[in-house]
């Protein structure tokens, strides 16, 4: 009977140790890794983007306030440091910033990528300006984990232009690479010859892949009206179109195309007959001119930012010119 | 074991012990309630050395709660920056450096650490365009301080939200994790429901275990004393009337007897003529399947119209339906069968014992020996009872009761069993029956019969029914 309680006891001190001791806090919890690796998640928020943004947009401004280009390239890259540091040169002549260089602080329509490498590329189209100018296309850009995002390209969208429709920022998009295949040219092909549908013009071979749109228009009318003038000097002109190597941002859209914003650059030598000087040709070619002296033959350097729709293949469309921006960057005398 | 030492044992020993285990869980519940209750707010503290970043691992940061407090304090008082990004971007930023993860709980006030070396050397790019730690773009939040870091962050369990600590420069660090429960584990609750269950055992052990086990049996038939005496007597009757095929079903039954095809009549018939040979326990076989009600319905018809028609004819018929040949004539030998059972109804409270020597009568072999048993009861009450028993296989006798008009019919019939059963008292039982059956008359007897002879016929199927079962 005494072996019994004294069991008894025992078990019931057992009882209590472990059940009170153990029980104190309860279990420690393991952290149950999320699988990442099956939901890709955008690389930004909404909130995020719109944070970066408005630090592009007060970098600028503080830029065009001061006309100092130093302070851009902590927030400007690509294209729309040179074009935007050339547009505060001219400002310095001219007293005002080009009404071209004016971007919305709101936004329509933000694409983030939900690709987890750098370089990273955000697009994002912001409203109609104050003035009524079109919606511009931003293209913000991180090159690497260390460096913050900044304004890579803008481009002002043509009127009445349709952009292709991206996945929602929540879910995110895919972004391209200039050698994306399954459409009717890869991205890069298509900036190559678009550059040369602008050099040639209709007589280009590739004139038929893509569709008319404003920049090839303007452009033509440009060109005719300095011809007339040089025609007059008996002078001579040429215009180059160029894609420049590297400098393209590719992002797949919802739609099996790829909305690529590319850098094409110009080079307009105009060459004056008859022993004259050849000048620059506007406002903005003259402030970049300057006081320099002039020579029978004048090279303007200009920098395009060119946004263009490359549908999926077999789609029987053209490759169509959304948006385009562009500023001369350079003009000297030879 | 003698019931006093019994529940000596049970009051004196068990009952304590439960009784002190059922105290003993209160009183761990209540300290469980209280003192030992689990503190809503853990905080949880982890050190690093020689490293300058610290990243937690997904899922740390909403161990115990969404909402979480991470500090980190440096020894050197150097500005130390806690931030909150995605594990990706976290990754991004120290690719190519030693990191320090905070992979967990070791226990509920430490965190588990663990230091990461550098895969790869930090990439040779160009980094006069990275910008620092805490202007990075792709962090949701960044706190900064001098020595000490604070961040709090509500992050859920699906996100991949991460935290990311820069030292500044590598050094001892404290991390520290602080989250307040929401849910606490309840471990009150399970003492008391242990320290009921003890008590209630407790209180059983003192009473109803202690008891005698042969007390405690006795009480639980007393109480179903009556269903019980019901069933044996149910079960007795039951097994009887598998032995006992001349035994005839209780009279609720005979509303069921609708359905007899004219085989079974005939077979009703070979017995009841049998019965009259003294192998009147023959089992006779049916098959249920080759029922013809519309046919049983034309034989009772035919039967009723027959008993109506010829009273007197009926004699004459059973006296030649000594050959058994006729089955014409076994539903007239049903009234008989019907008589007995109204006395089989009025005897219907012997007892169980009583039965069995009712019935073995029928059977000729048995007669002799089952006798005895049926003597106990009294003398007219048995023959009545036993008559009626025999009487159904056997026209002759069921006739000779009925009606007074056939006297010679039932005396060849009747005393030729009785020979068998040895018993004059069966004579006795048919002159009562004479007297009574004589002051209504002889038309009115005979339709009374042949309405019986319907209704019995139909009880003897299913009796024989019942039998086959």
């Amino acid at each position: 009977m005494t072996k019994r309680i004294r069991n008894a006891v025992t078990a019931v001190l057992a009882l209590m140790l472990t059940v009170s001791l153990a029980a104190c806090e309860g279990q420690v919890p393991q952290p149950t890794a999320a699988d990442t690796s099956s939901k890709a998640t955008p690389d930004l928020s909404e909130a995020q983007e719109k944070h970066i943004r408005e630090q592009i947009l007060i970098a600028l401004g503080d830029a065009n306030d001061a006309k100092d280009a130093s302070g851009l390239s902590a927030r400007m890259t690509g294209p729309q440091l040179a074009i935007h540091s050339a547009r505060i040169a001219i400002a310095k002549k001219t007293g005002s910033i080009s009404r071209y260089a004016t971007i919305p602080n709101d936004i329509v329509q933000t694409v983030i990528p939900t690709d987890s490498g750098w370089p990273r590329t955000v697009y994002s189209i912001t409203t109609t300006t104050d003035d009524q100018q079109s919606k511009r296309l931003l293209v913000l850009t991180q090159d690497s984990a260390r460096q913050n995002y900044k304004l890579w390209g803008v481009a002002r969208l043509f009127q009445g232009t349709k952009l292709p429709s991206f996945a929602v920022p929540d879910i995110g998009a895919k972004m391209g690479t200039a050698k994306d295949a399954g459409l009717i040219m890869t991205p890069e092909q298509a900036v190559e010859r678009y550059a040369d549908v602008l050099t040639n013009g209709d007589s280009s071979q590739f004139a038929s892949s893509f569709a008319d749109d404003e920049l090839r228009q303007t452009l033509a009318s440009t060109t005719e009206q300095v011809q007339q003038g040089i025609s007059s000097n008996k002078g001579t002109q040429q215009q180059t179109f160029t894609a420049e190597p590297g400098a393209i941002q590719v992002m797949r859209s919802s739609d099996g195309g790829d909305l690529v914003v590319a850098q094409i650059n110009l080079e307009w030598t105009r060459q004056a007959g008859e022993g004259r000087e050849s000048l620059p040709a506007n406002d903005q070619e003259n402030a970049l001119f300057g006081n320099a002296k002039a020579t029978s033959t004048l090279k303007a350097t200009y920098v395009f930012v060119v946004a263009m729709y490359v549908p999926e293949a077999n789609s029987g469309k053209q490759v169509t010119a959304v948006g385009a921006d562009r500023e001369v960057v350079k003009v000297e005398a030879q | 074991m003698s019931p006093s030492r019994r529940a000596w044992i049970m009051r004196g020993l068990v009952t304590p012990i439960f009784g002190l285990l059922a105290v003993t869980c209160i009183v761990l519940g209540l300290f469980n309630a209280t003192v030992w209750k689990p503190s809503s707010e853990i905080t949880a503290t982890g050190t690093v050395n020689g490293v300058r970043y610290i990243a937690t691992d997904p899922g740390v940061l909403p161990l115990v709660d969404d909402a979480s407090t991470l500090t980190v304090t440096t020894s050197g008082g150097s500005d130390v920056c806690v931030a909150l990004g995605s594990s990706k971007d976290v990754n991004g930023w120290i690719n190519g450096e030693s990191y320090a993860r905070v992979t967990g709980l070791s226990d509920w006030t430490t965190l588990s650490t663990e230091v990461s070396s550098a895969k790869q050397s930090a990439s040779a790019d160009d980094q006069s365009q990275d910008v620092a730690f805490r202007d990075s773009d792709m962090w949701t939040h960044v706190v900064c301080g001098s020595g000490k870091a604070t961040l709090k962050t509500t992050v859920s369990d699906t996100s991949d939200s991460i935290a990311l600590v820069d030292l500044g420069e590598s050094g001892q660090a404290t991390v520290s994790l602080h989250w307040v429960r929401e849910t606490l584990p309840d471990f009150a609750m399970p003492f008391y429901f242990a320290g009921g269950l003890l008590a209630l055992m407790a209180v059983l052990t003192a009473s109803l275990f202690a008891m005698p086990p042969h007390k405690r049996r006795k009480r639980v038939i007393e109480s179903r004393l009556v269903q019980e005496e019901v069933t044996v007597a149910q079960a007795i009757s039951g097994s009887l009337a598998r032995v006992m095929p001349s035994r005839r079903p209780r009279g609720s039954r005979r509303r069921h007897a609708g359905g007899r095809s004219r085989s079974d009549m005939d077979e009703t018939a070979i017995v009841t003529s049998g019965g009259s040979h003294d192998d009147v326990a023959q089992p006779t076989i049916i098959d249920p399947s080759s029922r013809n009600l519309v046919a049983d319905q034309a034989a009772r018809n035919e039967q009723a119209e027959r008993a109506e028609q010829s009273d007197v004819q009926v004699p004459d018929v059973a006296r030649a339906d000594g050959g058994s040949s006729h089955d014409r004539f076994a539903p007239a030998a049903q009234p008989a069968s019907a008589l007995r059972f109204d006395v089989d109804v009025a005897t219907d409270d012997r007892t169980a014992a009583d039965e069995p020597a009712a019935d073995t009568t029928v059977t000729a072999a048995a007669e002799p020996d089952r006798e005895p048993s049926s003597g106990p009861v009294a003398g007219p009450v048995t023959d009545t009872t036993d008559e009626p028993v025999a009487e159904p296989r056997g026209a002759h006798a069921r006739v000779a009761q009925s009606t007074n008009e056939e006297p010679p019919v039932v005396q060849p019939s009747l005393p030729r069993r009785r020979r068998h059963r040895a018993s004059g008292s069966g004579h006795a039982a048919d002159e009562a029956n004479n007297e009574v059956t004589s002051v209504i008359s002889s038309e009115e007897l005979q339709a009374y019969f042949a309405r019986l002879a319907q209704e019995t016929t139909g009880s003897d199927a299913d009796g024989e029914k019942e039998e086959r079962q």
